[in-house]
C-alpha cells in the first residue's frame, strides 16, 4: 500500500470537484443537518480559518488529489494527502493518550484477512509484507466536527468512520487501492453514509502537489 | 367535439428521475413543461416497461397528426381505465412533451375518457 | 515481543493465504479433466440492491452530455452528441440488455450465488443476475478458456474467474456494444472488462475496469456497492416488449443529432454552472489535473467548443479483426446443423445433414481444399449446392473447387441428365441473376448456373425451409441472403460485416439505400430470446456471427452517416466538402481504414454517388 497514488475522480466528478452549496446527490443526511448544510459558505470558513474542515477524514479521501503512504514506524501507517496538505495516522499498536482531537480523529487500524480464515488481526507492518490477501480495516472516531462532504454536510463529534483499503493489481500492473467507506452519524444522518473511492497507483513523486485547504 | 392542442403554463421542475433504469425522463421530456391533447385512441399498446397510447389529433387547422403517448407499465394499469381503453375513444391527455419535436412525443401525466374514466390523478399514478 | 508477535502472524497469514489461494492446475472440461480447481475464498451469495453512493453516478442513466470523469475520446464523444434519447423508440433499442459492467448500474435488485459440480462439490461458477433486463451473467471459475473470436458476442459477455486472495477478480469478453453511459457514452464490442469484487461485512464494492480500445483514451475506472438484503425481495422479473412506439415511423428512420446541431450539448454544464470542458469529458477529467486544464477559462471554452466538431487525423479500426489468419479453416457450429467455417476470405456457411451439404459462399479459394476437407468431416454426403450471395472473388474463389468435389444427385438420371453431358456430376451452383452476369462479364471461374431474379428462391432441404432473397441495390445490384429457417440462421453476405463499412459497389450496381433496405429485411426476419440477445443468428460476409443486435446497429450507423451526407448534398456540397465534414467521424475507430481495398474515403464517396444519383432499379421493401 505504500507509494504515491492519485485519485480516479471518475463520474462522481461534479460533487468531488466542483461541489456546490444544496447539491447532496444521495446522501441521507437528516433535517437537522440540512439546515446546516444550506448555509455553507467556504468563504466565511477560510475567513475563519476553518477552510480545512472539508478535509476532515470522512470526505477528504474524496478529494481529487494525491496520496503519499508510507510507514511512519512499524505500527503506523502514515497518509499524506497534497489536497489540503492532510495528514492521517493509522496505529495498528495502542492509541496515543491525551492526543488532541483534531479534523483526523483517531484511528484504530488491523488487518482483516476475512474468509482467509486467521482470525483477522495482525500486527503493523508486517501484515502488509504478508501480501494482498485481505484488507486494511480503519475505525476512526474522536473527530473534531467537520464536514462529511466538501460542500458542508456536517458530521458530529459522535461520528464513527469505518474504512476498508484493498489492493488490487492488474495484469497490466496496474494497481488500484479500493477505498470503502461507512460513516455512521446518528446526530446528521438518517442511515450510514456509504462511499466507494479508488485510487491508481503512481511510480514516483510527480505531481504531488501539496496545497493547503485554502488553495494556496 | 373540439379537438385542440393547448399548451398549459410550465409545471414546477419534477422529480425527473435519473433512477429510471431504461431512460432518463428528463434527457427523454422536458418535465419542466405539460402539455394538453385531445383527440381520439388509435391504437393502445399494453406493453412493458411502457405502454404507448397514440392520440389522433387535429390541429386548427385541420391537419391531424398521431401523437405517441408513454404510458406505464402493464402491471401498473390492472384495473383501471387501461383495461377498457380502444381504437376510437375520445380522450384529453396532460403530458410532458417530448425533447424531440419530430416524435409528437409526451410522457403521461394524466388522461380522461368522455365518460369520466382517468388516471393520473390519485396518489401513485405516475409513469416512472 | 514485537518478534514473535510478527513471526506467529507471518505463519498465520501464510496459513490464510495457501488456504485462500490453492488450486490444482487449471482443469478444463475441454482437456477432459473437467473437475475444474478447488476454489475457496469469499462467498458472495445472497439478495443484493445497488447502493446509491454519494451520488448519483451510480444509476443508469444520467443527464445529456454530462461525460465528465469519462476518459473517452474524440469519436466516443462525437457518438454521444449525436445521440439523442429518441434513439430509444427505435425498435431494436427498446428492450436492449445492459452490457457488463453496465449491469451494475440499475436501481434493481440482484441475485448471486455459486454452482458447485455435483460429485466433486467443486466450485464451477458463480451466476450473477440482475433484475433489470433480466441479466444472467456465468463466471467461470474452472479456468475454461474463452471462445474464439469470431464466436457471437453477448450482452453478459463471457467471464471468467479468479480469486486474489479475498477479492473475486473476474474478466470478461465477448461483449456486445453497450453504454458507458446510457446518455449515450458508448462501450465498444472490442472491450474486455476486469471485475474487482470485495466484500466486507454486508457490502460488495465492485471496482469495474473497462478497457475500450475503440472509445476510450484509457481504461475507465469506476467504483460501485452492492448492499445485502436479509430477505429474498422476491421480485425479479422485467418483461420487456417492442412495439411501434411512435406510430407510422419508418424502419430507416434512426434520431440523431447531426454535427454541432445537438440542442442540449451546454444544458447541463449550464443548468449546473460547471466548466463545459469538464462536462465533455476525456481523461484529464478523471484526474485532479482537471483543475488546471480549466484554470483559463477562455482557453478551456474554446477548447470545449473545438471538441464539438470532428477535428484530428483520420482514424482507423481500432477493433481486432476475428478472421483466422494462421492458414486454417476454423469450424463453429452456429445453430442447428447450420455451420461457420472461417480463415479463407469471406465466411462460408454449411448446413448439413442426410440429403448432403448446402453451401453458402465459397471464399477466396486459396484454402479450398481444406475447406472441402472440413466440411467432409460434417457431412458424409457431398455438397450439393453452392450458393453466392455475391460475385465478389473473395466469395466464389472456391467455386470451382467446392463444385467438382460436389455432386448434385437430383439431376443424375433425370430428365437433364439425358440434355447435358457430366449433368448432376458437380454441385450446382445458385445466385441472382446479376451476380451471374457479373461473374460471366469478368470472367471469374465456375459462376453460377442455377439463377433467380426478383422473387425469392426457396429449397427444402435437410428438413428445412431455405430461401434465397435478392436484395436489390444492395453492395451490388446481384446481391442475396439465405435464411435457413428451422436453424434460424441468416446468411448476410457483404450486406453485414463486423469489421469493415459496407463494400457499396456503385459501378455495379451498389447503393447506400438499397444497403439500409436489405438490412431491414434481415432486421424483418430475425426474433431474439431475450432482450436482444440470442435468437436468429447472422453470419456475416466477414466478421464474428452475430444476432440481431449487431445488424440494428450497423443498420443505425448506416442511417446516421446517410442523413449527414443528404444534409451536405442538400447544402450543396461538393464530394470534396462533404470528405472534409468528416460524416463517419465517430465510427471510423470502430469500422474505418486509410489503406487497403475498401477505405473510408472510398465508402464516403460510394455514400455520396449513391444518394445523388440512386441507381434507377432500387426498390425499397
Amino acid at each position: 500500500m505504500t507509494g504515491y497514488w492519485v485519485s480516479v475522480v471518475g463520474e462522481d466528478w461534479r460533487w468531488r470537484a466542483f461541489p456546490t452549496r444544496g447539491d447532496y446527490g444521495a446522501v441521507p443526511l437528516n433535517q437537522v443537518a440540512r439546515q446546516i448544510a444550506d448555509t455553507w459558505d467556504p468563504a466565511k470558513d477560510a475567513a475563519a480559518g476553518e477552510a480545512c474542515k472539508a478535509f476532515a477524514a470522512p470526505s477528504v479521501m474524496r478529494i481529487p488529489g494525491r496520496l503519499h503512504i508510507t510507514w511512519q514506524d512499524d505500527q503506523t501507517l502514515k497518509i499524506e494527502t497534497d489536497s489540503g496538505k492532510q495528514t492521517r495516522l493509522f496505529y495498528f499498536g495502542n492509541l496515543p493518550e491525551n492526543k488532541v482531537e483534531d479534523l483526523q480523529g483517531s484511528s484504530k487500524a488491523e488487518w482483516d484477512l476475512g474468509n482467509a480464515g486467521a482470525g483477522g488481526l495482525f500486527f503493523g507492518r508486517g501484515g502488509a509484507a504478508a501480501g494482498p490477501s485481505g484488507s486494511l480495516k480503519v475505525v476512526t472516531n474522536r473527530m473534531k466536527p467537520g464536514y462529511a462532504t466538501r460542500n458542508g454536510v456536517p458530521f458530529s463529534n459522535n461520528a464513527t468512520l469505518t474504512e476498508y483499503y484493498d489492493l488490487v493489481k492488474e495484469k497490466s500492473g496496474v494497481e488500484y487501492l479500493i477505498l470503502t467507506t461507512t460513516l455512521d452519524d446518528p446526530t446528521y444522518m438518517s442511515q450510514p453514509m456509504w462511499t466507494a473511492t479508488h485510487f491508481k497507483k503512481q511510480g514516483d513523486a510527480t505531481n504531488f502537489t501539496p496545497v493547503s485547504c485554502d488553495g494556496k | 367535439m373540439k379537438r385542440t392542442l393547448m399548451l398549459l403554463f410550465p409545471t414546477a421542475l419534477l422529480l425527473a428521475s435519473t433512477l429510471s433504469a431504461h431512460h432518463s425522463f428528463s434527457a427523454t421530456y422536458d418535465t419542466g413543461k405539460t402539455v394538453s391533447i385531445e383527440g381520439k385512441v388509435v391504437q393502445f399498446l399494453l406493453r412493458n416497461p411502457h405502454s404507448f397510447l397514440h392520440i389522433e389529433v387535429k390541429d386548427k387547422e385541420g391537419k391531424v397528426a398521431v401523437y405517441n403517448v408513454e404510458w406505464a407499465a402493464a402491471g401498473q394499469l390492472n384495473g383501471t381505465i387501461a383495461s377498457s381503453i380502444k381504437a376510437g375513444d375520445l380522450v384529453t391527455i396532460s403530458g410532458n412533451p417530448g425533447r424531440d419535436p419530430a416524435d409528437l412525443r409526451l410522457r403521461m401525466v394524466n388522461i380522461k375518457r368522455t365518460d369520466g374514466q382517468s388516471w393520473g390523478f390519485d396518489p401513485g399514478q405516475v409513469v416512472n | 515481543m514485537k518478534t514473535i508477535y510478527l513471526l506467529v502472524g507471518a505463519l498465520l497469514v501464510a496459513g490464510a493465504t495457501i488456504g485462500a489461494q490453492v488450486q490444482t492446475p487449471g482443469a478444463s472440461p475441454e482437456n477432459g479433466a473437467g473437475l475444474g480447481p478447488m476454489v475457496a475464498g469469499t462467498d458472495l451469495s445472497g439478495s443484493w440492491r445497488p447502493q446509491q453512493l454519494v451520488t448519483e453516478s451510480q444509476t443508469a442513466a444520467g443527464d445529456l452530455a454530462d461525460f465528465g470523469g469519462i476518459p473517452l475520446n474524440d469519436a466516443a464523444r462525437m457518438y454521444a452528441l449525436s445521440w439523442p434519447a429518441s434513439r430509444q423508440t427505435v425498435k431494436q433499442h427498446q428492450c436492449m440488455g445492459y452490457v457488463t459492467p453496465y449491469f451494475w448500474y440499475a436501481p434493481a435488485n440482484y441475485r448471486i450465488w455459486e454452482e458447485r459440480d455435483p460429485f466433486t462439490q467443486r466450485l464451477v461458477s458463480w451466476r450473477f443476475y440482475g433484475q433489470i433486463a433480466q441479466g444472467d451473467r456465468t463466471v467461470y471459475m474452472d479456468g475454461r478458456p474463452h471462445p474464439p473470436a469470431y464466436a457471437p458476442h453477448t450482452f453478459a459477455g463471457f467471464s471468467t474467474g479468479e480469486y486474489q486472495g479475498n477479492t473475486l477478480t473476474v474478466t470478461t469478453t465477448h461483449l456486445k456494444r453497450g453504454w458507458i453511459k446510457a446518455n449515450g457514452v458508448p462501450q465498444s464490442d472490442a472491450t474486455t472488462v476486469v471485475e474487482h469484487f470485495v466484500r466486507h461485512g454486508d457490502n460488495i464494492t465492485v471496482l469495474a475496469v473497462i478497457d475500450d480500445p475503440v472509445y476510450l483514451t484509457e481504461p475507465l475506472s469506476k467504483a460501485s456497492m452492492l448492499v445485502r438484503m436479509a430477505k429474498d425481495p422476491d421480485a425479479w422479473l422485467y418483461p420487456c416488449d417492442d412495439s411501434e412506439q411512435i406510430f407510422g415511423r419508418k424502419s430507416d428512420v434512426v434520431p440523431n443529432h447531426l454535427f454541432g446541431q445537438n440542442p442540449y450539448a451546454r444544458e447541463y454544464a449550464d443548468r449546473r454552472k460547471l466548466p463545459l470542458l469538464a462536462a465533455l469529458g476525456g481523461v484529464e477529467t478523471m484526474y485532479p489535473e482537471l483543475a488546471n486544464a480549466i484554470r483559463d477559462t477562455t482557453a478551456a471554452e474554446n477548447l470545449a467548443k473545438a471538441r464539438m466538431m470532428p477535428s484530428g487525423p483520420p482514424a482507423v479500426s481500432r477493433a481486432p479483426d476475428p478472421t483466422p489468419k494462421d492458414g486454417e479453416i476454423h469450424t463453429m457450429r452456429v445453430s442447428g446443423e447450420v455451420y461457420l467455417l472461417a480463415g479463407d476470405g469471406a465466411n462460408i456457411a454449411v448446413q448439413v445433414g442426410p440429403q448432403g451439404a448446402f453451401v453458402v459462399d465459397t471464399g477466396s479459394g486459396k484454402l479450398a481444399d481444406k475447406v472441402i476437407a472440413a466440411i467432409a468431416k460434417l457431412s458424409a454426403k457431398p455438397i450439393q449446392f453452392i450458393l453466392n450471395t455475391t460475385f465478389r472473388p473473395d466469395h466464389t474463389g472456391g467455386n470451382a473447387k467446392l463444385q467438382m468435389a460436389g455432386a448434385d444427385p437430383s439431376v443424375t438420371g433425370s430428365f437433364f441428365s439425358m440434355q447435358f453431358q457430366g449433368a448432376g456430376l458437380a454441385a450446382t451452383i445458385i445466385s441472382q441473376l446479376n451476380t451471374q452476369s457479373r461473374m460471366v462479364e469478368q470472367k471469374l471461374p465456375a459462376p453460377p448456373s442455377d439463377t433467380f431474379a426478383e422473387d425469392r428462391r426457396r429449397k427444402y432441404y435437410n428438413g428445412e425451409a431455405v430461401e434465397a432473397f435478392p436484395m436489390p441495390n444492395a453492395t451490388t445490384d446481384g446481391d442475396s441472403i439465405v435464411h435457413f429457417r428451422r436453424a434460424d440462421v441468416i446468411v448476410a453476405g457483404d450486406i453485414f460485416t463486423t469489421t469493415e463499412y459496407p463494400h457499396i459497389d456503385t459501378k455495379n450496381g451498389g447503393s447506400l439505400q438499397g444497403e439500409i433496405n436489405a438490412l431491414n429485411f434481415i432486421l424483418d426476419r430475425t426474433v431474439y430470446i431475450h432482450d436482444e440477445d440470442g435468437g436468429t443468428m447472422i453470419i456475416p460476409g466477414h466478421g464474428r456471427v452475430t444476432d440481431e443486435w449487431e445488424v440494428a446497429e450497423y443498420r443505425d450507423m448506416l442511417v446516421i452517416i446517410r442523413d449527414r451526407v443528404q444534409a451536405m448534398i442538400k447544402a450543396g456540397a461538393t464530394l470534396q466538402q462533404t470528405l472534409a465534414s468528416r460524416p463517419t467521424f465517430d465510427y471510423d475507430v470502430r469500422y474505418g481504414a486509410t489503406s487497403g481495398p475498401w477505405t473510408t474515403n472510398m465508402f464516403v464517396e460510394a455514400v455520396y454517388t449513391s444518394l445523388k444519383n440512386p441507381p434507377k432499379t432500387e426498390n425499397a421493401r
